[in-house]
């Protein structure tokens, strides 16, 4: 009897929500409107965001492979959408609701500027919703077709899920963070480990990334990493960029300009050396050439190949910058317009 | 010849129930009666034979007696159980509710980014500034705690001697790293602990000898001054710090998504890499 009754009372403290599930629960409430679910035949594969009125959705290209979709409001109304446009450098797609509109729903509120370091999320799979924390919102990174650095909002989660590909972040304010383009891999973690505060447990297996992956290749390691147990890093891309892909899709013809010069450079004891360019390109039609040691870049001196990096981080297309470079021990300069990549 | 009598007699006699005067008469009785002597002699023995089986109760030696017990046990009243027995059932339920239940919705200690594994993943940002407390955390041996006081103090001692703009050019992103991670219910550890560092570079440890009006100094000294004026005195210098924590520079990692697609999220590949093995242009 007195075990039935502790059970009860266990089972009753446990399922009754704490503060930050309410609040969890109030976040998702707030942003529900503007998610709606993506449905391949029968299959809920994922979710997209409204990013217009006039029924354009947001999605990543992983949760939506195929050229036809359905999308399910949260009322539970299904309509059909259309892929209407697809930026490979980022991996995002525009969705076209033509023959639907939601009248409860309502476009999201993009996020100017990456929340601070801490910011509790909620990060919306095909199943539900999780909630998690931006540990990083400028961390830096590389995109697989660009080679240019961005910022990326890096997402940490202590519930990884198998549809967290694309998955929409939110603040608890409401605001649209971005969708988890991808997540770290287990065999990465090349990261120092620091000791875990997390409850005071003295020392686990930490993965940052897969679920389970890459655990046992971690055997070996257990030694130097310390942490939770299932802690998952995920990234976003970053508001800079996102406004760019979510402004370009709403243009007139749904394509994204993103900046290209077409110039890449590698260190050497001398500095940041022109390795190559690309033939059609800005940096080709100037006087660029393989072998100059560029010095700056729009004002800002360059030292390495990182440094040329960050100075293209913010440019846009059409811009003007001017190089400075040193060839054959001369110092000079040019001006070359910012084109615009093709995919 | 033997009656019903003289058997109940006999079993009386076998089983020890007799007075000496009724056992006289059966026995002088049963003298001349082979017959009884013989049945006598088997209730003896059977008598004798189950006192040997050790789980027989001694009730059930004699139907008298079991029968006197089981009587005895049959008109015998139930107790019922007292009701305090049931009320304290739900009152420990309901407390141990209470107790778990506050405990879930305890509000976690701000900010339990310290130390975290990814922590060292919060601070590249940082240490593309300059940093070097980030690659102190993310060191395995590092106590968090003591590292943060270590990496204030050691940088910069609290002296009038050191020179202010090198300060701020070293120790600022250092310090204010400290302002915000550190967790408020070890301030009292990190008071102490800058007290015994201070103790233990005697006398250039002085809190007077911080120039307040220098803007360069004033995330260091937000730190210092609530650690040393919180400090509980130690008379004792410990030697804890005589382990350094060593403040690597490990290079800078960037994150490469590749077009690949994990298996188990759906999400793109992301592995950190040495920002020296990654092609960076555009």
């Amino acid at each position: 009897m007195f075990l039935s009754a502790v059970s009860l009372a266990l089972i009753m403290g446990l399922s009754y929500p704490g503060e930050q599930a309410k609040e969890t629960e109030a976040a998702w409430k707030a942003v529900a409107p503007s998610v709606i679910r993506l449905k391949e035949g029968f299959s809920t594969v994922g979710s997209a965001v409204m990013i217009d009125p006039s029924g354009y959705y947001l999605a990543h290209k992983s949760r939506a492979t195929v050229g036809l979709l359905s999308g399910v409001t949260p009322g539970g109304i299904t309509f059909p959408l259309v892929r209407v446009s697809t930026d490979d450098a980022t991996g995002l797609v525009l969705l076209q609701a033509s023959m639907f509109r939601d009248p409860k729903a309502r476009p999201v509120r993009t996020a100017v500027s990456s929340p601070p370091a801490g910011t509790p999320v909620i990060v919306v799979m095909a199943n539900g919703y999780e909630a998690g924390e931006i540990s990083n919102p400028n961390r830096t990174g590389v995109l697989p077709q660009s080679k240019r650095l961005v910022f990326l909002t890096e997402v940490k989660l202590e519930n990884p899920t198998p549809n967290l590909g694309g998955a929409p972040v939110f603040t608890y304010s409401g605001e649209f963070v971005g969708l988890l383009n991808a997540n770290l891999q287990s065999n990465s973690l090349q990261i120092q480990s620091a000791p875990n505060p997390f409850g005071g447990v003295a020392k686990s297996l930490t993965t940052r990334g897969g679920i389970g992956g890459g655990m046992a290749a971690h055997q070996a390691d257990q030694s130097q990493n310390y942490g939770p147990s299932s802690l998952f890093v995920a990234y976003a891309i970053g508001p800079e960029l996102l406004q760019r892909v979510i402004s370009g899709f709403l243009s007139p013809n749904h394509n994204v300009a993103h900046p290209f010069i077409g110039l890449y450079v590698r260190d050497t004891p001398r500095g940041a050396e022109v390795q190559a360019i690309n033939p059609n390109s800005p940096a080709a039609a100037s006087e660029l050439r393989p072998g100059d040691l560029i010095l700056s870049v729009g004002g800002t001196s360059i030292s390495n190949r990182l440094d040329y990096a960050r100075s293209l981080i913010h440019i846009k297309v059409g811009d003007r910058i001017k190089i400075v470079y040193l060839r054959s021990g001369h110092e000079t300069s040019t001006e070359l317009t910012i084109g615009r990549m093709l995919d | 010849m033997i009656n019903n009598r003289l058997h109940d007699r006999l079993q009386q006699l076998a089983n020890g129930e007799l007075d000496p005067k009724q056992e006289a008469a059966v026995r002088a009785e049963i003298s001349q009666n082979p017959e009884a002597l013989s049945l006598l002699s088997q209730y003896t023995e059977l008598r004798s034979s189950l006192t040997l089986l050790q789980d027989v109760p001694p009730d059930q030696l004699s139907k008298e007696r079991l029968r006197s017990k089981l009587l005895g046990q049959a008109l015998r009243t139930e107790r019922p159980a007292p009701l305090w027995t049931w009320f304290w059932m739900p009152t420990a339920a309901a407390a141990m509710a209470f107790v778990v239940y506050f405990n879930r919705t305890k509000p976690a200690e701000a900010p339990n980014i310290v130390g975290s594994p990814s922590l060292a993943s919060n601070l590249p940002a940082r240490a593309d500034q300059g940093s070097t407390l980030s690659k102190a955390f993310a060191t395995p041996s590092a106590k968090p705690l003591t590292s943060y006081v270590a990496k204030v103090t050691t940088p910069a001692p609290i002296s009038s001697s050191v020179d202010p703009s090198n300060v701020e050019t070293n120790t600022g992103p250092i310090a204010h790293e400290v302002a915000v991670l550190i967790p408020k219910r070890h301030s009292g550890e990190i008071a102490r602990s800058a007290r015994r560092h201070a103790k233990a570079h005697e006398p250039t440890s002085n809190i007077a000898d911080i120039p307040a009006d220098a803007t360069a100094w004033s995330d260091l000294n937000n730190v210092a001054r609530t650690a040393l004026n919180t400090a509980n005195p130690e008379p004792e210098k410990v030697t804890a710090l005589a382990a350094p924590v060593t403040a690597t520079t490990s290079p800078e990692s960037i994150v490469v998504i590749s077009n690949s697609v994990d298996a188990d999220t759906g999400a793109q590949h992301a592995t950190e890499e040495t920002a020296s093995n990654v092609l960076v242009g555009g």
